[in-house]
């Protein structure tokens, strides 16, 4: 593969799938400085990730894997400790804030979902997230690398913890 | 989609179809967690999100260079340090004929060798975005549990071998400046305390990292392959 055609894919993917990314960051990441350096992170591996992307997967699934690597191995705060920030980067960061003042003017009802999000362990984090978006059981399996019927047993148990941190008591 | 409502202690209502009422109170219904998904779908994620992918692109590819100059530059510099010690030692033990210079630059080229097969190995041991998420996983239990045996070991293969050098240097210079007096003496023995109070200090550092910071790591890490594993992973 081409650096071009590199390119191209990568710019084609962020307009296609920038959706995604910001979501595993909201999921992840609560703070605005946290945001700003998962969003970083979350935006430099899908391009390394290009020259192994065969087509095997879809393009979402791929981005979502990526992404979700990323957010799971990221450590919150490490941010503190990196002193080689680019000012291009911190351009970027500010990109990332604009992405954090959204979320004041978004519905309360997802605002609520996200903070719960970030409550659940990271797996199930990544597993609700994925589930949200309609992606299939095969897809979430592939994603995490585990049995499908283990994302079913999870999800169930999602389903209810969700329920019952968002006051699905009343009735 | 159909479910059950079961009484709780406290009296209220459970719904298993997993209803979400505290997000419609105002409706005076609950909502299906099939409702909630569409809701979640429909809404617009990124809001004003807007992003120049020609910048961005500039940027993830010099983020991606820095990285790696910045990984280049560590380890030079950490490998430099201890090359140019030894090199220090071995000009001045050549220059003197001193057998206590010889013992120091043998324990900086220790020190040396040491540190550039580690880095090696680290090196090939690197994982790529490309792996599965247990692997990736993996690959970062696999560093940061070596990074706190290099830490933990650091009295070994950092601070041991560098002792006898610095031994024979204090020792020897001591014996040459015997007929100079106590003040010569104190001082001698002043360096040597000092030198002792860094060596101390190196390893209290490195043991309170490990404590602080790579211990915490390690487990959240294990704990998430934890909870991969008992999903029975497939990648």
């Amino acid at each position: 593969m081409t650096v071009d055609d590199q390119e191209a894919v990568f710019q084609q993917w962020i307009r296609n799938h920038l959706g995604i990314m910001v979501k595993v960051v909201r999921s992840f990441a609560d703070v605005s400085a946290d945001r700003e350096d998962l969003l970083q992170n979350v935006f430099v591996n899908p391009w390394s990730s290009i020259p192994s992307f065969r087509g095997d997967s879809k393009e979402s699934t791929w981005i979502y894997r990526v992404s979700l690597q990323t957010a799971m191995v990221w450590r919150r705060g490490e941010r503190v400790r990196k002193k080689h920030h680019s000012k291009h980067l911190n351009e970027i960061a500010v990109v990332a804030q604009s992405s954090a003042d959204v979320s004041c003017q978004t519905s309360e009802l997802i605002e609520q979902l996200y903070s719960e999000i970030r409550q659940l362990p990271k797996i199930d984090a990544s597993i609700a997230l994925m589930h949200l978006d309609g992606i299939a059981y095969r897809d979430i399996a592939e994603v995490l690398g585990i049995s499908e019927n283990y994302v079913g047993v999870k999800l169930s148990r999602i389903r209810k913890e969700l329920n019952e941190r968002l006051g699905g008591t009343k009735r | 989609m159909s479910g059950w409502v079961e009484r709780r202690d406290d009296d209220t209502d459970v719904d298993h179809r997993g209803s979400y009422c505290e997000l419609e109170i105002n409706r005076g219904d609950c909502m299906s967690f099939d409702e909630l998904q569409a809701r979640w779908q429909a809404h617009d994620h990124e809001g004003q999100l807007n992003i120049d992918s020609d910048a961005l692109l500039e940027e993830v590819r010099r983020n991606q260079r820095d990285f790696e100059k910045r990984m280049w530059r560590r380890d030079f510099g950490e490998v430099t340090a201890a090359v140019l010690v030894t090199f220090i030692f071995g000009t001045l033990a050549v220059l003197m004929d001193q057998w206590s210079l010889f013992l120091g630059a043998a324990g900086s080229l220790f020190v040396s060798i040491f540190m550039v097969f580690d880095r090696l190995k680290q090196r090939r041991q690197r994982t790529t975005v490309a792996d599965s998420l247990p692997s990736a996983i993996n690959a970062s239990l696999v560093q940061v549990q070596h990074q706190i045996w290099l830490l933990r070991n650091i009295l070994w293969w950092y601070l041991l071998p560098l002792v006898p050098g610095l031994v024979a240097i204090l020792v020897s210079t001591s014996r040459e400046s015997q007929g100079n007096g106590l003040a010569d003496q104190l001082v001698i023995a002043f360096v040597g305390l000092i030198c002792l109070l860094a060596f101390w200090g190196v390893y209290w550092i490195n043991q309170r990292e490990i404590t602080r910071s790579l211990e915490p790591r390690r487990m959240e890490l294990e704990e998430l392959r934890a909870s991969l594993s008992s999903g029975g992973i497939e990648g």
